[in-house]
């Protein structure tokens, strides 16, 4: 089987189901042997396994000898299982890998390097998805080693009918419109209402401490201009800086000062697969989280609204920082061809687009950007109004940087042991920061 | 006079103490019951209260179609239930061993087997964790009954209760031609019973409960034992306490059952530890 | 003869040792060497084991997570201890009263026990919930102050002791209940003769006399609190700010997060040495002590 053949092939394929074609069956004429491959995924949501097993079903009837087994993976200690698996030979042969965690896995020499067979497919993805899966070496040259299909962006979803009951405009959804973080505050202020005897009963927002590999901080940060690493992203400085400190000392006054935003109830609390459940329940009327949110949301009963994080007033960036998983490739698999085939398929529009109606992802491919193929996966039953505004924001987002780190697991949770003592331990905001600046510069052995 | 009064007063105030303390026990399993039944937005009410606005049986079903329940037993199931016979067999060859035969180096091994129980079990795990790895047992139920199937404390408390059983039903057996295989299956095994019914309870209880070793070892949601099972939940349905509770009874329900069953043997078997141990 | 029987009991003896002992060689003997020699290396799991001496155990006391980590174990150990064998010596005191309603009392403080700590921490994350669950609710209605009990650093690894005590005071209970009853009534009758009754009895007499019951406790208790691991797992996460992380969880993600397997070893050992240390101590109080009650 000719590699060239065989992306050339998946490439038509894959153009062809953009503009709504059915996919051609040209390999049926060909006799192969059967080949079983394996495909590792974290528990996802109810709706998102089932939409893989479709997607791989789909997969199997396009090529028939190929027999895809799906096996789901408990989130939390995901990437380390994998990575053991893999490197004990008995691992996946495509299988999910957040971005963070490429470097380390490369390093470790568990991906296989697709830049050459996965060039035409790459060529067509945005920029920030075409930024995630590359990596560059030492040589400067640029290397792919995964494929991706989406891009999830921080965004707020809000409560419209503790809006209107509490008097407040609509959020904007205009990069240039967006509220400064006074205006943001006031708008909280007026939503948090507290009873006769003190009890709050309901608050402004929530959800500004979550854990640092998630969204909020690091986009507020970029927001800011606080950038804390080095170009190569081999050492941490100018962490302690007055744009950093502005930015945490205002995340923990939402809570500790100014009471808008709840308990977060259990440090360590991860959003990164359901909405705060008080956000479901009306009590809560906003929220600071990644799109993905919006697929949940919309099938409650809520009547929501989105609109984009408040500036601080010092960004000259039109877009924000999206982040995503990305399909690789087991370098030690069996089948590598029919392991493309299906890295590719579950990376392609034919797989994404029913996924992307439900608003659990943006898109990745420029084509689907383009007005006249918008109408495919916007689903105006899920998108809210304003939602259209967001699209160039997404088209024209840049990579998280930390998607360079290595040793993400160690950052990941110094970084939260510090934040966590200033937020909930009265740590100084200089100490905290500096502490943050040494612990990472330690890890990366610097 | 003054006695009687007195005693009557201890044992006034005994039943206070005790009935403080019982609420104290109860009340979390009965906070746990009444918000397996409730819908979102009454788990989020305040003031709590015990009972929400309906009776949502929904959760429940809810549990099977969320997490993969059933399968979740069965693993469970499966390894208890295997670490229980394997502990119970070995151990009480092993017991009979140390007990009736005399043989060279049969203190020393026994020394051994004393010193294992003395082990801290997190020094084993990484050790362990390899040697499965390099089996390739990992993400297998195996994984977690091989290393677990030898009971030191299991062999002590089967040569204790053997020990307490008189040489001469052996020694007659012997003399009518029985192999020791046969004296210790027939007429020794049979007579531990309560012995075995307690090392079977604990096993039972250490097996069925264990976290960490599921944990470490097992990767697939296909194979995940209970415990594991509900922590994973817990990642990916923070909030949603109703179901989470809902979860953690069907969870307990098991062992709940069997407990109230056998109540007497899990007392007359803690007992026995406090004592002899 | 004698020796023939030897020789054949020995032979039987291969037959019912084997399972145990090749067990025991296999999956406790071999893991306790190799954990040793793992701990004096640095190891990744994938690469080749580079050997670094004592540096491991050096690194861990130089290492500020490390020690946090460890005082914590030790704060939770000194407080949850004694908290536990003192409310279950007296409740099993209580409970031996031939008071009516043994069985449901029984019944309801072993509860607890026969959960699994997971199912049980579940639980009690929700109770500790800073809005809606009911402690603070009690607390509030007594007049007092909700806690942040879980996002505070220093409440949080009241929550662990909390929950800890809960759970194992049923047990213990049964264990000192089942050592009271063995107490002879010759003994009650002898101290009353004497004019000795009520609490001095019972510090005189019982105590004494519950010893082993007792050290059982405690030598339990120790060893499994310095093990603690399912509830901060999922109570806490040994936050917020690491104020309730606990020596298995740190090993458990110097290994398996980190993959730092020397490291992790020889945290392994450190407190494997610190328990036995422990151990032997409370042996020694209590065994001493023997002699100077008569």
């Amino acid at each position: 089987m000719n590699k060239k053949l065989v992306s050339s092939l998946a490439c038509a394929s894959m153009i062809a189901s953009l503009v709504g074609a059915s996919a051609p069956v040209a390999f049926a004429e060909e006799s192969h042997d059967p080949v079983s491959l394996t495909f590792w995924g974290w528990t996802a949501s109810d709706f998102e396994s089932k939409s893989i097993q479709a997607g791989l079903d789909d997969f199997q009837a396009q090529y028939p000898w190929i027999t895809v087994e799906y096996m789901t993976v408990p989130s939390a200690d995901y990437h380390t299982k994998l990575k053991t698996a893999l490197a004990s030979g008995s691992g996946p042969d495509v299988f999910y890998l957040d971005a963070t965690q490429c470097n380390d896995f490369v390093k470790a020499n568990l991906l296989m390097d697709i830049t050459d067979i996965a060039a035409d497919f790459t060529v067509n993805m945005t920029e920030a998805s075409l930024q995630k899966v590359s990596m560059t070496d030492e040589n400067g040259d640029s290397h792919v080693y995964g494929l991706d299909i989406c891009n999830v962006g921080p965004v707020i979803f809000y409560n419209k009918d503790l809006f209107d009951a509490a008097g407040v405009e609509p959020m904007p959804t205009k990069w240039e419109e967006r509220w400064t973080w006074d205006e943001f505050v006031e708008n909280m202020q007026k939503l948090t209402v507290v009873d006769d005897s003190g009890n709050t009963v309901q608050y402004g927002t929530c959800n500004w401490e979550e854990q640092y590999s998630l969204y909020v901080l690091q986009e507020l940060l970029d927001l800011n201009g606080a950038n804390w690493y080095n170009e190569d992203m081999t050492a941490a400085e100018n962490v302690d800086s007055a744009e950093s400190k502005e930015v945490i000392e205002n995340i923990k006054a939402l809570r500790a000062e100014l009471g808008v935003a709840p308990d977060p109830n259990a440090a360590g609390s991860d959003t990164s697969n359901s909405p705060t459940a008080m956000f479901l329940t009306g009590q809560v009327a906003t929220i600071a989280i990644g799109s993905y949110a919006l697929q949940e949301i919309a099938q409650s009963d809520i009547n929501y609204g989105v609109g984009l994080f408040p500036t601080f007033g010092k960004d000259d960036s039109d877009a924000f920082m999206v982040s995503a998983d990305m399909k690789c490739i087991n370098v030690g698999s069996e089948h590598p061809e029919e392991a493309l085939l299906l890295a590719e398929y579950m990376s392609s529009p034919e797989f994404g687009i029913p996924i992307y109606q439900t608003g659990l992802w943006m898109p990745n491919q420029k084509a689907l950007y383009e007005e006249e193929n918008i109408p495919q996966w916007f689903n105006e039953e899920v998108y809210p109004e304003g939602w259209e505004n967001l699209i160039p924001v997404f088209l024209n987002a840049k990579d998280k940087p930390t998607d360079k780190l290595s040793n993400v697991n160690s950052i990941n949770d110094a970084v939260d042991e510090e934040m966590q003592a200033f937020y909930y331990a009265d740590q100084d905001a200089d100490t905290t920061l500096q502490n943050i600046e040494s612990r990472i510069n330690s890890i990366l052995g610097n | 006079m003054k006695r009687k009064t007195k005693q009557k007063m201890i044992k006034t105030v005994s039943v206070v103490v005790l009935l403080f303390g019982a609420v104290i026990m109860l009340v979390p399993f009965l906070w746990m019951l009444s918000t397996s039944f409730k819908n979102i937005a009454d788990v989020f009410k305040y003031p709590p209260s015990f009972f929400g606005s309906e009776f949502r049986w929904q959760n429940y079903v809810d549990v099977f179609q969320t997490i993969n329940f059933l399968g979740m037993l069965k693993n469970t199931v499966l390894v208890t239930v295997a670490v229980c016979v394997g502990q119970l067999v070995t151990s009480a060859m092993a017991g009979f061993a140390f007990s009736y035969l005399q043989f060279p180096g049969r203190d020393l091994i026994f020394k051994i087997f004393l010193f294992a129980v003395m082990i801290p079990f997190h020094v084993m795990l990484i050790p362990t964790f390899v040697l499965m790895r390099n089996l390739k047992l990992l993400n297998s139920l195996w994984a977690l009954i091989l290393p677990c199937i030898v009971s030191p404390l299991g062999a002590f408390m089967m040569k204790q209760s053997y020990l307490g059983i008189p040489r001469s039903l052996g020694e007659a057996a012997a003399i009518d031609g029985c192999s020791p295989w046969k004296i210790m299956w027939v007429i020794y095994f049979p007579l531990s019973k309560p012995t075995l019914a307690t090392l079977a309870i604990f096993s039972f209880m250490q097996t069925w409960n264990d976290f960490i070793r599921p944990l470490i070892f097992l990767n697939s949601n296909t194979k995940v034992t209970l415990t594991l099972g509900l922590y994973n939940m817990v990642g990916s349905y923070a909030t949603n306490w109703g179901l989470l509770m809902a979860a953690v009874i069907l969870s307990i329900l098991p062992v709940l059952i069997l407990y109230l069953c056998l109540q007497d043997f899990f007392v007359e078997g803690i007992a026995m530890t406090g004592l002899k141990g | 003869m004698k020796s023939k029987k030897r020789n054949r009991d020995a032979m039987w003896a291969v037959v019912f040792l084997a399972p145990a002992v090749i067990g025991l060689c296999v999956f406790t003997i071999y893991p306790l060497i190799e954990s040793l020699i793992i701990s004096f290396t640095s190891w990744d799991l994938f690469t080749d084991k580079v050997f670094v001496g004592f540096q491991n155990y050096i690194d861990f006391f130089r290492d500020a997570t490390g020690l946090k980590v460890f005082r914590n174990t030790i704060f939770f150990t000194f407080v949850a201890v004694p908290i536990q064998v003192v409310i279950s010596f007296f409740l099993a005191v209580a409970l031996n009263q031939k008071i009516r309603g043994m069985r449901f009392f029984r019944g309801a403080y072993f509860l607890p026990s026969i959960a699994s700590m997971v199912s049980i921490s579940i639980v009690w994350q929700w109770l500790f919930n800073t809005d809606f669950g009911i402690i603070n609710y009690v607390i509030k209605a007594l007049g007092g102050t909700g806690l942040n009990w879980l996002t505070n650093a220093k409440y949080s690894i009241w929550t662990i002791i909390i929950v800890s005590c809960w759970k194992g005071t049923g047990y213990n209970m049964m264990i000192f209940l089942a050592g009271l009853q063995a107490i002879p009534s010759t003994n009650y009758e002898a101290a009353e003769l004497d004019g000795c009754t009520g609490l001095s009895r019972l510090f005189r007499i019982v105590v004494p006399l519950i010893k082993p019951s007792t050290l059982y406790v405690c030598i339990t208790c120790v060893i499994n609190s310095m093990q603690v691991f399912d509830q901060v797992m999922i109570i806490t996460g040994g936050g917020p700010a690491r104020s309730s992380s606990v020596l298995v969880q740190y090993l458990y993600e110097n290994a398996f997060d980190y993959y730092k397997m020397g490291y992790a070893s020889a945290i392994g050992w450190i407190m494997a040495v610190f328990i036995f240390v422990l151990s032997a101590i409370q042996f020694k109080f209590m065994n001493s002590d023997d002699y100077s009650v008569e």
